[in-house]
């Protein structure tokens, strides 16, 4: 991972404010329990859906990219990139994700732009003057966590830690958390030495939306789609098998 | 009509082209070293995989077959059975390029996909009688046609497959056992040790290979399998498989005659790419008056060709799904045979 370069490009990007809003995009996102599709065009949504499914992501996803597309009326031609969320999130969800945009790009012959669900998910809670600690429920008494400037640019890479060490994310002076974690996050984060209106909640249901997806990579590069990989986090589970000869088979 | 293949059920990523002229491209990326240190398949590893390396397997699969997408007439992928995260994949892929070229999409059966293979190199006509052996599965069917089957028997516990990769674990061999074993074995007599053929002798033609493997660990615990009694141990092992795949092969044939007189066995699946196994099927089917039939041995283990041939056979009867077709890690061949107990999916 080339964190400290990506992360270098971003300051870059954001700093010097050369936003390219004309791109035409198609962003999808399965990162969730949440399934949602959006196009995007010129600055506006031209046609989104958002639907909280739970699972069955893999039936649901490409119908919702035709619907989408239909009402949008524009033709997949006339797209210039698909946008997906890359992760962290659920490992079935985000190859749902990843699949449908690569082979929409394959298809298409277009190129990607990859957004992490936690960027999708501060951008959504975003408010001037704040920071922003996006968090996702990661299971296991676990948190896919980031901490965002209030400029949004990232404090550091994605990462999944216990809920207990959510603090150490914590960004400096007030913030907002936003993200299906923030629920988990709460009793760790407000602690009685907490200074009163140091930290918010968001309002909103913590789900990323495709919608957001579109409007954050309307304002970066395309690169092409072999390129756009998940962030899964963590390592497959897997041990390795004790190979001596003479052992016992496994019955 | 051309379409273009896609198979990700299992450990292996492939993309093939194929028309109803034969085979155009035939590609696939075994990841093979990925899940040789574990000593069999990890279903993440193999999902996390497969998203990796497909998409641009299917581009070089269309330019080796010198197409573009707008020369073929659908798209077929897996949706089942197998590992449920890379059947998503492929068929999620499959789905996105369908609904941009708006072609036709045909969601395969894997073991319709392995039941039709030899159809794309020989003419074999409907019905005819399959014995499917490979990693996952060890069933004999009646092809009444596309679409349809029926169940003659199945395995009680293991594949053989199965059975070949745990045996050759258990004397030290590399994975995948199925070669491993048979190149063993032909320097080993296989009369050397003495093997169970459980459920031989008996009626119908499920199988079993649990004990037979059982057999094997209690010759290597009682510590007096060295290295040069490998390949003895691997031909009996061999030789028993062979003779419990005959016994049952007489019982299926029996089933096949009353219903349509004598015919045409086809053997599939990965486990008929072993040589001494094929021989040994096809003298007992010749003996018994069936002509015998198997893929060429790279169309035996998985591959996208066999997909994208299933797919041009449903496609011919119009049997298209839409694109809210389901991956399937459960998807019986025969929907009404009975679950045979403790054969889990490979019933």
């Amino acid at each position: 991972m080339h964190w400290e370069h990506e992360l270098a490009a971003k300051k870059l990007s954001a700093g010097s404010c050369v936003v390219e809003m004309r791109l035409t995009i198609l962003a999808l996102d399965t990162s969730t329990e949440a399934c949602s599709v959006a196009c995007w065009r010129w600055g506006e949504v031209l046609a989104q859906d958002y639907a909280h499914l739970g699972h069955g992501h893999a039936e649901a996803l490409v119908p919702m990219v035709a619907s989408v597309m239909a009402e949008s009326g524009l033709c997949y031609g006339q797209l210039d990139a698909i946008a997906v969320t890359i992760g962290p999130g659920t490992f079935t969800g985000l190859r749902v994700g990843l699949a449908a945009a690569r082979g929409l790009a394959l298809a298409s012959s277009k190129p990607m732009i990859g957004v992490t669900t936690l960027e999708a998910i501060a951008h959504a809670a975003h408010s001037d003057e704040r920071s922003v600690l996006a968090v996702l429920d990661a299971r296991r008494s676990q948190l896919y966590a980031q901490a965002f400037d209030p400029m949004l640019v990232p404090i550091g890479p994605p990462s999944v830690l216990p809920l207990q060490n959510i603090q150490s994310l914590r960004p400096d002076g007030p913030y907002v958390v936003a993200g299906t974690g923030a629920a988990l996050a709460r009793p760790h984060l407000l602690r009685p030495t907490t200074p009163e209106g140091d930290v918010m909640f968001d309002r909103g249901d913590g789900f990323p939306r495709a919608v957001v997806v579109a409007r954050i990579a309307s304002a970066r590069e395309p690169l092409p789609a072999t390129t756009i990989r998940p962030i899964y986090l963590r390592a497959p589970d897997a041990t390795l098998p004790k190979i001596a000869r003479g052992d016992t088979a496994d019955a | 009509m051309i379409l273009l293949g896609i198979e990700t059920s299992c450990d292996e990523t492939a993309a093939a082209i194929v028309s109803e002229h034969g085979i155009q491209s035939n590609l696939v990326h075994s990841q093979l070293e990925e899940h040789r240190p574990f000593g069999g398949v990890v279903p993440e590893i193999a999902a996390r995989s497969h998203i990796e390396y497909l998409d641009s397997l299917i581009k070089r699969a269309l330019n080796e077959a010198e197409l573009n997408f707008s020369n073929l007439d659908g798209i077929a992928a897996t949706a089942g059975p197998g590992l449920i995260g890379g059947l998503i994949v492929g068929l999620t892929m499959a789905k996105s390029i369908a609904l941009v070229h708006d072609l036709p999409l045909i969601a395969v059966n894997h073991l319709e996909a392995h039941a039709l293979t030899p159809r794309i190199t020989s003419q074999i006509d409907f019905p005819y009688l399959l014995l499917l052996i490979s990693g996952g599965h060890c069933q004999f069917l009646i092809v009444d046609g596309v679409g349809h089957y029926r169940r003659l028997g199945t395995t009680i516990d293991d594949a053989p497959g199965e059975a070949f990769d745990k045996v050759a674990r258990m004397v030290g061999l590399d994975y995948p056992g199925g070669p491993a074993i048979e190149r063993a074995a032909s320097q080993g007599r296989a009369n050397r040790y003495a093997l169970p053929r459980p459920l031989q002798g008996r009626a119908g033609c499920d199988f079993s290979f649990s004990g037979l493997k059982t057999a094997v660990s209690r010759i290597i615990a009682k510590g007096k399998v060295l290295e040069k009694d490998v390949p003895d141990l691997c031909a009996s092992f061999q030789e028993a498989v062979a003779d419990i795949l005959t016994d049952r092969l007489r019982h299926a044939a029996q089933a096949f005659v009353e219903a349509y007189g004598k015919g045409v066995l086809v053997v599939a699946g990965g486990v008929a790419a072993n040589g001494i196994l094929r021989e040994r099927l096809k003298a007992t089917a010749n003996e018994i008056g069936f002509s015998f039939a198997a893929p060429p041995l790279s169309l035996c283990t998985d591959n996208a060709a066999m997909v994208a041939w299933a797919g041009i056979e449903r496609l011919r009867l119009n049997m298209v799904d839409d694109l809210t077709a389901a991956p399937r890690a459960r998807w019986p061949l025969d929907p009404n045979a009975a679950p045979a107990i403790g054969a889990g999916v490979k019933a």
